[in-house]
C-alpha cells in the first residue's frame, strides 16, 4: 500500500519513545522537583536538541527487525536517546497552563480515588504502608515529579547521562529526587518470568525519512475483520489521535489545537515493585488447593499462565494447550481472540509467515480456557462484548506501553541469595490522549474490579482490591471444563504489584520544548 | 412451586393486606412477559423457571451506568454530556422523561433551582412494578414516595385519570422514584434475552457475533448503549459459543428477574482532602448487587454536604459524574434442556451509519436501526455492509420468517449525527 494514503505525522516533531518506542538495553529514569518557569525553560533549552525523534527510533526498529530476521542479536549502539515529559505544575510554571484542559486526570494526578492505590498511609501494624502514594519513591505529595527524563542507552546509560544530567541540575539548582536504572531482562521477560510487551495497537500513520514515505505500522497482510485492519495479527490499527493529541482520532477528523500542543502526549508513568518470591509461594499454594477441589492437578506453572493469559514464552492460552515445545515466532503470539477461533493465515512478510489458527473459548463469558480473570483479558478483551460497550471502545481503549523492568532477576536456583531480597519491578509507562478515558479506565474499572470487563474476578496479577484503604485479598472465580457453570472461588491474598511511585505527564513536541525552551543563562 | 419474586425480594406491603394479591399478580405478571417472549419466532433456548428448574449458579452480566450514546454525543466534554443526561425528554404519549437509557436513572435534589446539591438518587426500579404496586395499594405507593421523593408528594399528583401516572412529577421533573425511558423497563429485559437467544446470520449465511452488528441484526433493544448490546451478546454467546463442537444451552433470567445497581466503585468519593467517604452511597431499597434505589447524601453527623465532595479528584456537581463509575448488572441463568443448536436465521434488522463514514471510526457513532425491510435514508449508508441479503442457497424457508413478525416492538433508538456533537 502507498505509506502517504495514510496521516503524515511530523516525525522530527514527535519523541521517538512515543513512537515506536526506545528499545534498548538501558533506561534511566530521573525526577526533578522544579518549579521556577526560568530555570525549567533554560533546562529545556539544553535538552531540546537532545530528545530523540520519531526517526531515530524507527531506524533502529528497522535495524532490529533486520537482525531478528537474520537470527542475530541486534548490535549495540553507544548513542544515548531522551524522552522528557513535564508534570501539571511544570507545564504551568512554564506558561502552558492550557495542556491542563487537554485531559481530566493530568492535573488532578494519581490520587488513590483515580487508581484504586491504597488511601491509608500506614499499615495495621503501623509501618508505612509503601503503596500509599504519600511513602512513595517518585512522585510523592511531597516530591512530586515536574520533569521526568528517560536516557536509553544500550551498556553504561548512567556514565552517558551524567554530562547532560550535570548540566540540567544546575540550571534547575536542584539534584534529581530520583534516579533508577532499567535494564532489560534476558528474553524481554518482565520479573515474574513472563515475555512483556507483546501485544501493543497499531497506528496509522507514515513518517518521511530520507525523503521516503514509511508506515508508522508495518503491514503484513493480515486480513480485515469486521472492518478492523491490522499490522501484525492482533495488532488492530487505531488512528495517532487515540496517541497524539491534535492528530485525527478517526477518518476525517481534524482536531484544532495550539500548534505547539499537537503531536504532545499525556504519559503515565507507574513504578510497580514486584514481589516474586510470594507470587511463586502464594500461586504454586493457590494452585495446591485448586487441584484439590477441582479433582484434577493444576500446577503452579499452570495456574500462573492464567493469571496472565499467556505461558512465560508469550504463546497465548487462546493459542496454546501447554508451553510449546518450539518458541512460537513472535509475530504469530497475537493472532487470537476469545469468543471466535480465528483461521491460520500466511503472512506477507519476508519468511512468509505461516501463523497457525487460534481456537475459542467455549465459555466466552467466563473463560474456560483463558479465564475472565486473566491478565491479558482483562486489559484487553478483544472481541468479548463488555460493560463498556463493543469491541471498537475495547480498542479506543488501548494505550502505547513502554517501559523496562528494574532490579536484578530473582535467582529461583538460589531463592537464598542476598539480592533476592533486594527491590525489583517495572518501570511502566504508557502513552495515551487521555490518561481518565484510556489508562485509568483500564486500571479502575476493569484490572480493579471483580465484574469488568466481564465477572469473574480481579486480575490477580496487577489489579488492585484496596477500597478499605489497604490491600486486601482479591477474589476470582474458576471454572473447570464440565463444571457446568458451577465457580470455584478462590483468592490471591497477598498484594504482589504495588504500586510504590508514579505520575502522570505531558509529552511535549519537540515544538513545544522548542516554543517554552530558553538558552541558558551563564 | 417456582414462583418470580419482586425485584431483589423487595417486601413493601410486609404486613398489609394486599400483599399476598399482589405477590401473585407480579408473579404472574413476570410468567406471562417470559411466556409471550419464549413464542416468539425462533426463541427456542430461553425458558422460564416455572418450566424447567435452571441448573447453573447465576451469570453476572454488567454494563455502565451512564448513557454510551450520550457519551459519543460529547467524547471530549465530560460537563456538557453530564448536563445533556439531565435533559428531560418528551412523547406526545406519554409526557417526558429521562434520557438516561442504560436501565439507571437519577436526580440531584435541591432546595432551591440554583441551590447545592443536597442529595442524588439513582434507581433502577422497573416502571412496572410501581403500576402493580399502585393498583393493589395505592395508600404504599404515596407512603413511599413520600419516603423517598418528599414528603409533600399529594396523591392526587400521582395521578392521571384515576389512574397511576408513572411520569408524575415526582418522578420526573421534581424528583425521581422509577424508570422512566420508555425503553428502560422489565419487560424489555425480557424482550431482549429471549430474542438474544436468537442465532442471526448475514447476508452470507455466517453466523454474526460482532457485538454491535449482532444488536443492528436483531430486533431487541438499542445498538447505541452499553446495556443491550451486551447483554445481548453475552446472552447468544452463552446460550450457543462459537467454539467448535458447543452444544445449546437454555438461558433464562434468574429470579427475581430486574435490572440492579450493582455497585458504585470504590474510594472514588472523597473529601477535598482526599479521604474516602464511606457510607454517602447507599442503598436505600435493595443491596449492593441487587440495588434498586441507591442515595448519595451526606451520612448522619457528617460536617459538609456534597459541595464538598470530590468525585475521582473532582467537585461534585452532577448525578451522571457520579454515575460514570455506577456498575449496573442483570443476572441469567442456563440449563441443559436438550434443545438442539438451533439454525440460523436472517438479520430482521440492520443499522445506518453517515454517509462516508469511516468502518474504524464506527464505535464513536450512534447509529440508526431500522427493520430489514428498511432503507437507510439520504446521507446515510449501511453500518455492516452486507448483513441483509437474501438468504443463501439450501437454507430452508421455515429458518426465514417474515419480518413483519419478528419485529414487533422497534427500541426507541435515535441517529444522532455528528452536528450533534460538542
Amino acid at each position: 500500500m502507498d505509506p502517504r494514503s495514510e496521516p503524515r505525522l511530523e516525525a522530527d516533531d514527535i519523541q521517538g519513545n512515543i513512537l515506536p518506542g526506545f528499545r534498548r538495553q538501558q533506561q534511566l529514569f530521573v525526577a526533578y522537583s522544579a518549579t521556577d518557569g526560568d530555570r525549567l525553560a533554560q533546562a529545556l533549552g539544553v535538552l531540546q536538541p537532545r530528545v530523540t525523534r520519531v526517526a531515530a527510533t524507527l531506524a533502529h526498529r528497522a535495524t532490529r527487525k533486520r537482525a531478528l530476521i537474520a537470527k542475530q542479536a541486534p548490535a549495540a549502539r553507544s548513542d544515548l536517546w531522551l524522552a522528557l515529559a513535564l508534570g501539571a505544575r511544570a507545564v504551568t510554571a512554564l506558561g502552558a497552563a492550557e495542556v491542563a484542559g487537554l485531559d481530566e486526570a493530568f492535573p488532578v494526578g494519581q490520587i488513590p480515588g483515580r487508581m484504586g492505590d491504597p488511601s491509608q498511609q500506614t499499615l495495621p501494624d503501623g509501618t508505612a504502608n509503601p503503596g500509599n502514594r504519600s511513602n512513595w519513591v517518585v512522585g510523592s505529595p511531597a516530591r512530586p515529579v515536574d520533569l521526568l527524563l528517560i536516557f536509553a542507552h544500550d551498556h553504561d546509560v548512567q556514565g552517558a547521562a551524567a554530562p547532560l544530567l550535570d548540566e540540567v541540575s544546575a540550571l534547575l539548582g536542584a539534584r534529581p529526587v530520583y534516579c533508577e536504572l532499567g535494564e532489560l531482562l534476558p528474553g524481554d521477560i518482565e520479573h515474574f518470568g513472563f515475555r512483556d510487551g507483546v501485544s501493543q495497537p497499531g497506528v496509522r500513520g507514515h513518517v518521511v525519512v530520507g525523503g521516503a514515505a514509511v508506515l508508522v505500522t508495518t503491514r503484513y497482510g493480515v486480513p480485515a475483520r469486521d472492518g478492523v485492519e491490522y499490522g501484525k495479527p492482533g495488532q488492530p490499527l487505531q488512528w495517532p489521535g487515540q496517541f497524539l493529541i491534535g492528530q485525527p482520532a478517526f477518518s476525517g477528523d481534524a482536531p484544532s489545537v495550539a500548534a505547539e500542543l499537537r503531536n504532545g502526549s499525556f504519559m503515565v508513568f507507574r513504578r510497580l515493585t514486584q514481589d516474586v518470591k510470594a507470587f511463586y509461594e502464594d500461586s504454586d499454594a493457590m494452585a495446591a488447593a485448586l487441584s484439590a477441589r477441582i479433582g484434577r492437578p493444576l500446577s503452579g506453572a499452570d495456574l500462573r499462565a492464567k493469571m496472565v493469559g499467556r505461558f512465560p514464552s508469550g504463546a497465548a492460552l487462546m493459542r496454546h494447550d501447554a508451553e510449546p515445545a518450539t518458541a512460537e515466532a513472535q509475530i504469530a503470539l497475537n493472532h487470537f481472540e476469545f469468543a471466535r477461533p480465528l483461521d491460520a493465515i500466511q503472512l506477507t512478510d519476508a519468511e512468509r509467515t505461516k501463523v497457525a489458527a487460534s481456537f475459542a473459548d467455549p465459555d466466552p463469558l467466563f473463560g474456560l480456557r483463558c479465564p475472565a480473570w486473566s491478565h491479558i483479558r482483562k486489559v484487553n478483551p478483544r472481541d468479548l462484548p463488555t460493560d463498556k460497550g463493543d469491541p471498537g471502545r475495547t480498542r479506543d481503549f488501548q494505550m502505547l506501553r513502554r517501559g523496562i523492568p528494574f532490579g536484578r532477576a530473582y535467582n529461583h536456583d538460589n531463592p537464598s541469595v542476598p539480592d533476592n531480597g533486594t527491590e525489583r519491578g517495572l518501570l511502566f509507562v504508557s502513552y495515551q490522549r487521555s490518561i481518565a478515558d484510556q489508562f485509568e479506565l483500564l486500571n479502575r474499572d476493569w484490572m480493579n474490579h471483580f465484574k469488568g470487563p466481564h465477572s469473574g474476578g480481579f486480575d490477580l496479577l496487577v489489579g488492585q482490591n484496596a477500597s478499605s484503604g489497604y490491600h486486601a485479598t482479591k477474589a476470582a472465580d474458576f471454572h473447570s471444563p464440565g463444571s457446568n457453570g458451577m465457580p470455584i472461588a478462590f483468592e490471591a491474598t497477598r498484594q504482589w504489584v504495588v504500586p510504590t511511585g508514579g505520575a502522570y505527564l505531558f509529552a511535549p513536541s519537540l515544538s513545544f520544548i522548542a516554543k517554552y525552551g530558553k538558552p541558558a543563562v551563564a | 412451586m417456582f414462583r418470580y419474586n419482586p425485584p431483589a425480594n423487595i417486601d413493601d406491603l410486609s404486613g398489609r393486606p394486599t400483599r399476598t394479591a399482589f405477590l401473585d399478580a407480579w408473579h404472574s405478571h413476570v410468567a406471562a412477559r417470559f411466556a409471550q417472549e419464549i413464542s416468539g419466532p425462533g426463541v427456542s433456548l430461553f425458558f422460564s423457571e416455572t418450566t424447567s428448574a435452571a441448573t447453573s449458579p447465576e451469570i453476572p452480566v454488567p454494563w455502565d451506568a451512564f448513557p454510551l450514546f450520550i457519551r459519543r454525543r460529547f467524547p471530549n466534554d465530560a460537563n456538557k454530556r453530564w448536563a445533556e443526561a439531565d435533559v428531560l425528554d418528551t412523547s406526545e404519549q406519554a409526557g417526558p422523561f429521562r434520557q438516561q437509557d442504560e436501565y439507571c436513572e437519577w436526580f440531584a435534589y435541591r432546595d432551591t433551582a440554583a441551590g447545592p446539591i443536597k442529595r442524588i438518587v439513582f434507581t433502577a426500579e422497573a416502571p412496572e412494578y410501581w403500576e402493580r404496586l399502585a393498583v393493589a395499594d395505592f395508600e404504599r405507593v404515596v407512603q413511599l414516595y413520600r419516603q423517598h421523593v418528599s414528603p409533600q408528594v399529594q396523591p392526587a399528583e400521582l395521578l392521571d385519570a384515576g389512574a397511576y401516572n408513572p411520569r408524575n412529577k415526582w418522578n420526573t421533573t421534581h424528583g425521581v422514584m422509577h424508570l422512566t425511558h420508555p425503553a428502560n423497563s422489565l419487560g424489555a429485559e425480557i424482550n431482549l434475552a429471549a430474542r438474544a437467544t436468537v442465532m442471526r446470520m448475514d447476508g452470507q449465511g455466517i453466523r454474526v457475533t460482532d457485538v454491535r452488528k449482532f444488536a443492528c441484526s436483531s430486533n431487541f433493544g438499542d445498538p447505541n448503549r452499553s446495556s443491550d448490546p451486551n447483554i445481548g451478546a453475552a446472552v447468544n454467546l452463552t446460550a450457543l459459543p462459537p467454539a467448535a463442537g458447543s452444544s445449546a444451552k437454555s438461558i433464562t433470567l434468574a429470579d427475581p428477574v430486574a435490572l440492579y445497581i450493582d455497585n458504585l466503585n470504590g474510594n472514588v468519593l472523597t473529601d477535598t482532602d482526599g479521604n474516602p467517604l464511606d457510607g454517602w452511597f447507599r442503598f436505600v431499597r435493595g443491596v449492593p448487587g441487587r440495588g434498586l434505589m441507591a442515595e448519595l447524601a451526606p451520612p448522619a453527623g457528617a460536617t459538609f454536604g456534597l459541595d464538598k465532595v470530590l468525585v475521582v479528584g473532582r467537585p461534585l456537581i452532577n448525578g451522571g459524574q457520579v454515575a460514570d463509575h455506577i456498575k449496573m448488572v442483570l443476572y441469567a441463568k442456563t440449563a441443559s434442556l436438550g434443545q438442539p443448536s438451533p439454525a440460523l436465521r436472517q438479520a430482521v434488522g440492520h443499522c445506518c451509519a453517515p454517509a462516508n463514514f469511516d468502518p474504524s471510526n464506527l464505535s464513536r457513532i450512534n447509529l440508526g436501526h431500522i427493520g430489514a425491510s428498511g432503507s437507510c435514508g439520504a446521507g446515510s449508508q449501511e453500518a455492516y455492509p452486507g448483513l441483509i441479503g437474501p438468504a443463501p442457497a439450501g437454507v430452508a424457508a421455515g429458518a426465514v420468517p417474515s419480518v413483519a413478525a419478528e419485529i414487533k416492538s422497534p427500541s426507541v433508538s435515535r441517529y444522532y449525527m455528528a452536528e450533534r456533537g460538542p
